[in-house]
């Protein structure tokens, strides 16, 4: 037979959309980011929380084809997620995403197995491009591929690429455009099991289906499947049991003969030469890196530097968002007239969205990192050291990258735990992960461990105090997250198994356009999700801190400059002293108040209740809040705040109100509480129910709670 | 590999004679072992997906350092699983 590549007739070309399947680590993403560059986004299937990737592709001739990477699967036999995505979307001809060619991307070096999934895609009946990925790697282990014997055999066009370097790109995008879309005879690699042909024909008649393995398919995943109408799946269920149709059996059957075809086609096309014993690059490095004493050491050494990488390199441009929003704040208020909107705008919108994007830096950096170590392939590693650990406490290895994701931000940390495929386990990560210290508490921790801890007091001369305490209250977090998640391994119940079979795949030098894509993409995330709710919840707040009930904040107001004229004020204390009264006169003030005896237990006063109210959609609020209350006029200097903070005194004793016992349950309370309404938000969606986001809510809080409480009423 | 078709009887689970056969989980680190066939469908499907091919040898490198999971290379690549996958997995 012959393929007909080279008819160069573009009006031929009615190609809708084209889709990119392939094993996991089969290169299919720098493929896919290869064929796209910037003109692809992520996005959501409907209806499931997997990540859907959509792109562009430019043709030779000019035109534009769509492309969709589908998550990489072994077969068409799912076993999480978003393996069960890809076979809905191949199977179901409704979904907008389904293809109507397949780029199939395999791994040159290990071909019988990335051809099985190949088989399953061809019997499917689509026309099909197999794109032979990481030939270079081939030609080192002297596996010799020859690319017409392989067309042969297999029946469909294929194509050497690389997606690292760019290497049969072109060639690719040529087939593409010139490629005939016809519907090809079916000739079953697998042919369908005498025990099988009468079901697979009355579910043709019933589903009205062409091709048989299609149909075999809808037999073993008919009933589970989203477009299938719930009157056929009732169908399918009956005759599949009438049948006495055995799911795994005839998985394992199909699987055995399929690999017994490959072998036989590629006896003609694969020749190995020579013994490649010699032991690999990334066989000598694992020797170090996996080693049972010397790869935990690595391990906390990583996360160590990491840590300390993305507080020093963050530094300086979070002090320019800072400083650039708070010019823009002060610059806006002067400029607009003086209004109610010039307050929403100039104290609620631009500050909100000022502390959104203040944590840019550091979760841009956390993930710059987080990838990185994912691209070179040692996260895979980190998963295989972890997982005997985290399975005690009823997560999994893969749980780890979650769990590290979480000390920069909470929202894409919950997002990967999507590739757990164990429900038990995922639940529990997603409960567990918020828990983690983020990003957003350190600026809550900054100001208040100055309250605890002397700044200048060291310990034996090389450990500063307030670090070691910041340092204490991230292991605080870490092991209530831990505990936490021992309890629900006690408490949630399921039938379904764990297993863990994971590549460990060989170690590479990053692809950029991965990883800077893949950074820019979480970085998104993170400000889409947390920025809206942020967005609206600071102009409520500001609302709520502006507005009080009747005429009592003019009251207030009046008061307050009476008073001030009294004691002969300068006009920034004059203005620092209104805003105090007013707060305080404001509906956030009389939630304060209202909330008092309820926190009166844990130390805390009504000014810090308004506090723990503004700062309940997002932790980071606190500190903005507390120098509105005490009337710190300059609310981007950390040290005037905690100068101002330290001369409070309580009303009744006149002893100071930041003292170390409540200025310590009032740090504990941030390790635990939840405070952060983006994630109660991306908790909801993941998990697609209110249970969870509102369990871990209560849970969360009333854990605050009662740890500040111990903690204040041990220490007063 | 092959006739891997006639060691499919290895899947169907028989614990007098299952239990007198050599597991991976027998297997020391650092030896090797031919793949004969699986005790558990569920699971011997997935590794059988994953490139465990009956008839290929099957090395265990090492146990991660709470001696879970084993670290083992089928032909030239690297797979992760735990002891309770290497209990299924029939060797000789």
């Amino acid at each position: 037979m012959s393929i007909s590549v080279t008819t160069d007739n573009p009006t031929q070309n009615t190609l809708k959309r084209i889709a990119l399947v392939g094993n996991p680590n089969s290169g299919k993403t720098s493929l896919f980011n290869r064929l796209t560059g910037l003109n692809q986004k992520v996005g959501n299937f409907p209806g499931v929380t997997v990540d859907k990737k959509t792109g562009l592709l430019k043709l030779p001739n000019g035109k534009t084809l769509p492309v969709i990477d589908l998550p990489g699967t072994y077969s068409l036999y799912p076993t999480s997620l978003d393996e069960r995505i890809v076979l809905e979307v191949l199977l179901q001809d409704q979904y907008p995403e389904h293809p109507d060619l397949i780029v199939y991307v395999a791994d040159s070096t290990n071909l019988e197995r990335h051809l099985l999934m190949l088989t399953q895609i061809i019997d499917l009946g689509f026309p099909v491009i197999l794109a032979l990925n990481m030939t270079d790697l081939a030609d080192k282990a002297s596996i010799q591929i020859d690319i017409s014997a392989l067309q042969e055999v297999l029946d469909v066009p294929v194509v050497k690429v690389n997606g690292r370097n760019g290497t049969g790109i072109h060639e690719l995008k040529i087939l593409l455009q010139n490629f005939p879309v016809s519907k090809k005879p079916n000739e079953f690699l697998f042919p369908i099991p005498k025990q099988n042909k009468e079901l697979v024909n009355s579910l043709k008649a019933l589903l009205k289906v062409d091709n048989d393995y299609r149909a075999l398919m809808l037999a073993h995943h008919g009933a589970t499947l989203k477009q299938v109408s719930a009157q056929n799946q009732l169908q399918i269920k009956g005759l599949t049991e009438k049948a006495d149709f055995k799911s795994i059996r005839g998985q394992v059957d199909e699987t055995m003969y399929r690999y017994e075809v490959i072998n036989h086609l590629l006896e003609r096309a694969v020749k190995r030469t020579g013994n490649n014993t010699s032991r690999s690059f990334t066989d000598r490095l694992d020797d170090i890196i996996t080693h049972r004493a010397y790869g935990l050491g690595i391990f906390f050494i990583i996360l160590f530097l990491m840590f300390q990488a993305v507080f020093s390199w963050a530094e300086t441009p979070m002090e320019l968002i800072e400083t650039g929003f708070g010019w823009l704040s002060k610059t806006v208020a002067e400029t607009l007239p003086q209004n109610w909107i010039n307050g929403v705008i100039s104290e609620g919108v631009i500050p909100g969205l000022g502390g959104v994007l203040v944590f840019i830096p550091q979760i841009a950096i956390l993930f710059l990192l987080i990838t990185l170590l994912e691209e070179v392939g040692y996260m895979s590693r980190a998963v295989f050291m972890s997982d005997r650990l985290l399975r005690n406490f009823g997560l999994n290895g893969r749980s780890i990258v979650s769990l590290i994701s979480g000390v920069a931000c909470a929202i894409p940390a919950i997002m990967s735990t999507r590739t757990i495929g164990n429900w038990k386990e995922r639940m529990i990560t997603i409960f567990v992960t918020p828990l983690i210290s983020c990003s957003a508490r350190i600026p809550v921790f900054a100001v208040l461990v100055a309250f605890v801890v002397p700044h200048d007091s060291s310990f034996l001369g090389i450990f500063n105090m307030q670090g070691a305490v910041i340092m204490g209250l991230y292991l605080l977090g870490a092991g209530a997250a831990i505990f936490s998640a021992w309890v629900l391994k006690l408490v949630l119940k399921t039938e379904e198994k764990s297993y863990f079979i994971m590549e460990l795949p060989s170690y590479k030098t990053p692809y950029w356009k991965n990883v800077l894509l893949t950074v820019y993409e979480k970085v998104k995330t993170f400000v889409l999700e947390a920025g809206k709710i942020i967005l609206i919840i600071s102009i409520v707040l500001w609302c709520l801190a502006s507005f009080g009930p009747g005429e009592k904040m003019q009251i207030a107001e009046e008061a307050a400059k009476t008073e001030a004229t009294a004691q002969m004020l300068s006009e920034a204390d004059a203005q620092a002293l209104v805003a105090s009264r007013k707060i305080e006169a404001s509906y956030a003030g009389h939630f304060g108040k209202l909330i008092e005896p309820t926190i009166r237990p844990l130390g805390f006063d009504w000014k810090i209740g308004i506090a723990l109210i503004t700062s309940f959609a997002a932790r980071e609020v606190f500190v903005g809040t507390m120098a509105t209350i005490y009337s710190v006029g300059d609310v981007d200097n950390e040290s005037s705040i905690i100068e101002r903070m330290r001369k409070e005194k309580r009303p009744d004793t006149g002893e100071p109100v930041f003292d170390l016992p409540t200025s310590l349950s009032l740090l504990i309370y941030y390790v635990f509480a939840m405070q952060c309404m983006s994630t109660v938000a991306v908790v909801k969606r993941e998990t697609k129910s209110w249970k969870w986001p509102i369990l871990q809510l209560v849970y969360m809080s009333a854990l605050a709670y009662l740890a500040s409480f111990f903690v204040y009423q041990l220490l007063s | 590999m092959k006739g891997f078709l006639l060691n499919l009887s290895l899947f169907r689970f028989n614990p007098n004679k299952d239990l007198m056969k050599k597991r991976l989980i027998d297997v020391h680190n650092g030896e090797s072992a031919r793949i004969l066939g699986f005790q558990d469908e569920e699971m011997g499907v997935k590794l059988l997906e994953m490139g465990c091919f009956p008839g290929s040898s099957i090395h265990i490198v090492r146990s991660a350092p709470f001696g879970c999971p084993l670290y083992v290379k089928v032909g030239s690549h690297q797979l992760a699983l735990r002891k309770q996958e290497a209990e299924t997995i029939l060797v000789a």
